[in-house]
């Protein structure tokens, strides 16, 4: 009985793929069919004259030597790790500017597919009031995904300005640093007598313009389900990120000279709550499920996800689930996220956490090395 | 993305310089392949070996890549990253000549007029590479890497069985794309 072959083994064939068997059976099975050789000579045509086009592209050019690729790779380390980004996540800046970087994330994830162009007729603001975390698993997801997030990470890098609205201000009096910022500052009163160190960043501004021509690309990668609505190609997105304070009190000088998480630094974060500007019926929960989709959830997870959340109030926030615990905690009245990083098992008890909340539409964190009940206890005694 | 990631880092002394050891063996080995990879692509040494340093970049930012998965890994990003760039280049040009374009050619250099001709078809090679869908452009030019099937199933997360159905379907797509642009040239 002879069975017709697909596409599928015919190409195999082609490849040398085919195990011995299989090879075998194609061959008798070809000598008694004419369609079947149609078939099978069309593909074999077609397989080689692609292979010979794509075979162009190959070059015998002189490389880089490898003491110029290594000497060119250690300039680029350095310069990616100079950009904004990488200063602002480095290990040192972290403790200072940690709220600051969770609005940017958000202000990032925003930009991306969250939010529609600043349009002439209908403009609408849209300020973070809820923070929610969500815990994603990065390792279940392969590749695409992390590699999905890395080219958003060098787009963002390309196509997104950004600049400081000026230089951070440091001072020992908290009198002078409440004159530079346009929103109430709380400090806390607990633990009682501690001596701080204040510091101002006056905010950044971010542009964007979105290119769908880059965008779709990526995200057809991820999934057939993925539209970028057409409505956003060539919008501006507009970010603007309002001054941060910072207070930080213990042994916080080692900590950054030495480039390392501090023993028993404690760092507090107030901003207010980033503006970004778009279109009241922008269709926010079409544009929250490509996001969620983005971070590696299913078609079906996303949508149920997307539906449950009020998108144009909340920033959802993405934890890998290895790296951090979550708990929902109530904080300084109202509902915050306190992330820890799990324990590694050593003599130190006190693992590393972030507290961070949302109140009147100013965004508060805390972090720093220190059991959760006193972080907590400093937490609501903001005055 | 996480601001916790790097956190999460514990300061083992010996982890860390293993894994440092094991990038530069990998940046050896392999630096030259997938410069050589990217040039093919792009045409220009410069972004070629722009995109190779981000590749190898950000191996060396990853947590964990296995060994044995690491050589598709770099493959995979490079490309991702090489048609990218093809796909940002084609908004601003067509058929225009490559600045820079300096590789030797791997037959043997004809006359100019030939040379030319050449020049102009890896020029549609990259158009259509361009402009057809990213996934299909990406399993062509790893396969042309030298990818066995079941590499390539565990570097773009196929079922093994279904690569062969999906290359078939590549080149058909290639073939018809190259078809109408060179049609309308």
């Amino acid at each position: 009985m002879n069975k017709h072959f697909n596409e599928s083994q015919i190409q195999a064939y082609l490849d040398s793929a085919l195990d011995a068997a299989g090879q075998a059976r194609l061959e008798t099975h070809l000598h008694g069919c004419p369609e079947c050789q149609r078939a099978f000579e069309a593909a074999h045509q077609r397989s080689e004259q692609v292979q010979e086009r794509l075979s162009l592209l190959q070059t015998q050019s002189a490389a880089p030597t490898l003491e110029q690729a290594r000497a060119a790779f250690s300039v680029y380390r350095e310069r990616k790790e100079n950009t904004m980004w990488k200063k602002l996540l480095s290990p040192a800046q972290r403790p200072a500017l940690v709220t600051v970087v969770v609005i940017l994330l958000l202000a990032a994830s925003l930009a991306i597919p969250s939010v529609r162009a600043a349009a002439v007729d209908f403009l609408g603001l849209f300020r973070v009031q809820k923070i929610q975390f969500v815990q994603i698993d990065l390792g279940s997801k392969m590749g695409d995904l992390d590699s999905a997030f890395q080219t958003f990470g060098g787009f963002l890098e390309e196509q997104v300005k950004f600049a400081e609205k000026g230089k951070t201000v440091e001072s020992t009096s908290l009198e002078e640093i409440r004159q530079l910022a346009s929103f109430p500052i709380r400090m806390p009163t607990y633990p009682p007598g501690d001596s701080w160190e204040y510091s101002f960043h006056p905010g950044i501004q971010a542009e964007f313009t979105v290119d769908a021509s880059l965008l779709q690309p990526i995200l057809s990668e991820l999934g057939d389900d993925l539209q970028l609505p057409q409505a956003l190609n060539g919008a501006d997105v507009k970010v603007d990120v309002d001054g941060g304070f910072t207070a930080r009190t213990g042994d916080c000088n080692r900590y950054l000279e030495q480039n390392q998480r501090p023993r028993d630094c404690i760092t507090f974060t107030q901003v207010r709550s980033p503006e970004v500007t778009g279109p009241m019926d922008a269709d926010l929960q079409e544009l929250g499920r490509i996001y969620l989709r983005i971070l590696g959830f299913s078609e079906q997870e996303a949508r149920s996800f997307s539906q449950n959340v009020d998108w144009a109030t909340t920033l959802v926030v993405p934890i890998p689930v290895n790296d951090a615990l979550y708990t929902e905690v109530d904080v300084d009245g109202v509902k915050g996220a306190l992330l820890r990083t799990k324990t590694s098992g050593n003599i130190d008890l006190n693992p590393y956490f972030t507290l961070v909340w949302i109140k009147d539409g100013i965004l508060y964190g805390i972090s720093g090395r220190s059991s959760t009940s006193q972080a907590l206890e400093m937490a609501n005694s903001l005055k | 993305m996480s601001i916790l990631s790097d956190a999460m880092t514990s300061p083992q002394r010996t982890a860390a310089s293993q894994a440092s050891a094991d990038f530069e063996t990998c940046f050896e080995a392999l630096w030259p392949r997938i410069y050589a990879h990217l040039l093919g692509m792009l045409g220009d040494p410069a972004e070629a070996q722009d995109l190779a340093l981000e590749t190898f970049y950000r191996l060396s930012v990853k947590p964990v890549v296995e060994v044995g998965q690491m050589t598709g890994w770099l493959y995979r990003v490079a490309t991702n990253l090489g048609l990218n760039a093809l796909r940002a280049q084609k908004r601003r040009q067509r058929f225009e000549q490559t600045a820079g374009e300096q590789d030797l050619l791997l037959h043997a250099p004809g006359d100019a007029a030939q040379e030319a001709e050449r020049r102009l078809e890896r020029q549609l090679v990259r158009q259509v590479l361009a402009q057809m869908p990213p996934r299909q452009a990406q399993l062509l030019l790893l396969r042309q890497a030298g990818m066995s099937y079941l590499e390539l199933a565990q570097a773009l997360g196929l079922n093994p069985a279904s690569v062969g159905k999906l290359l078939s379907r590549a080149q058909v797509e290639f073939a018809r794309r190259y078809r109408t642009l060179e049609g309308d040239l």
